[in-house]
């Protein structure tokens, strides 16, 4: 793993109008595209991951609850490791960077009550 | 007309024309303020009446209507970023719009029939909140020291140069003879 940071730019490195939470034939820009085509392997590769989410302004719980929250639920990263090495800004819409936290927490209950049980 | 006393006439003025300006400005960017904040109302009020307008279409396109909803929270919280502004603090925090951006959206249109009254429920706890944080701002009496506190907060620097001006020119007197 190499000792840097990598920042990924939504708009710019994925598309401009990211929706949806699965990837199917009528959602192209979808979370979970994003999530394996471009978060995945930035975290593998890469010591800290920035996400700029500037550019757009109108993304969907899905598509957020999907790209990060997926990370935990799908991918086993776990909620410590994310919160030490991956951020994420918006600088004009602050509750998007809300959204995602939330989303992320969710994620990391479901996956330990999955776990307990 | 004396002219002895030339120097602290003119600071006197100065100080007064500070205040009057202070006064001048606060009052404009309260009604600025004031006015963002019913904007902000207005937006809140009415995006339960647009989810129930869309989930009222023939055809439902969910990613359309997440997308939708999610661009008029944006609109409302860029509002909110403006009142703070017109403020001059963060006063409304972009966290009353949480429960609002929570907001589970199902797929299936019919499976979203309450989707409005939830969303107007959110969005009144929203308005309350910002509303008591902005009554707090603009309609709690303050006192007068906490007034003359921002006054002087607002103009540090003149009131700052003018007393500067007047003790070089009496400590310039005082030297000279």
């Amino acid at each position: 793993m190499k000792e840097d940071i990598v920042t990924i730019s939504v708009v710019k490195d994925f598309g401009e109008k990211p929706y949806g939470r699965y990837m199917d034939i009528n959602t192209k820009l979808s979370g979970e595209e994003f999530r394996k085509v471009l978060l995945v392997p930035s975290l593998k590769n890469h010591k800290y991951v920035h996400v700029d989410l500037d550019g757009y302004n109108r993304y969907g719980r899905s598509f957020l609850d999907e790209a990060f929250g997926g990370l935990i639920r799908d991918e086993g990263f776990s909620w410590d490791d994310l919160n030490a090495r991956l951020t994420y800004s918006h600088t004009l819409v602050k509750s998007i960077e809300n959204l995602i936290a939330d989303r992320l927490q969710a994620a990391r209950i479901s996956v330990e009550s999955a776990g307990q049980e | 007309m004396k002219f002895d006393n030339l120097p602290g006439q003119l600071i006197a003025l100065m100080l007064g024309w500070s205040f009057t300006v202070y006064m001048q400005v606060r009052s404009n960017s309260r009604a600025e303020a004031l006015k963002t904040r019913e904007k902000i109302v207005d937006k809140l009020e009415a995006l339960s009446e647009w989810v129930e307008d869309e989930l009222k279409r023939e055809e439902f396109f969910y990613s359309d209507f997440e997308s939708g909803y999610a661009g008029l929270l944006s609109q409302i919280e860029l509002k909110i970023v403006n009142l703070n502004a017109h403020i001059g603090e963060n006063a409304v925090d972009a966290t009353v719009l949480r429960d609002l951006r929570e907001m589970e959206i199902s797929e299936t249109k019919e499976d979203n029939d309450d989707l409005y009254l939830k969303v107007r429920h959110a969005a009144w706890n929203a308005i309350d909140s910002i509303d008591m944080t902005s009554n707090e701002k603009f309609f709690m009496k303050k006192g007068k020291l906490a007034f003359f506190k921002d006054y002087v907060h607002a103009y540090y620097g003149v009131i700052v140069g003018a007393f500067a001006i007047l003790a070089v020119y009496y400590v310039g007197k005082t030297i000279v003879g």
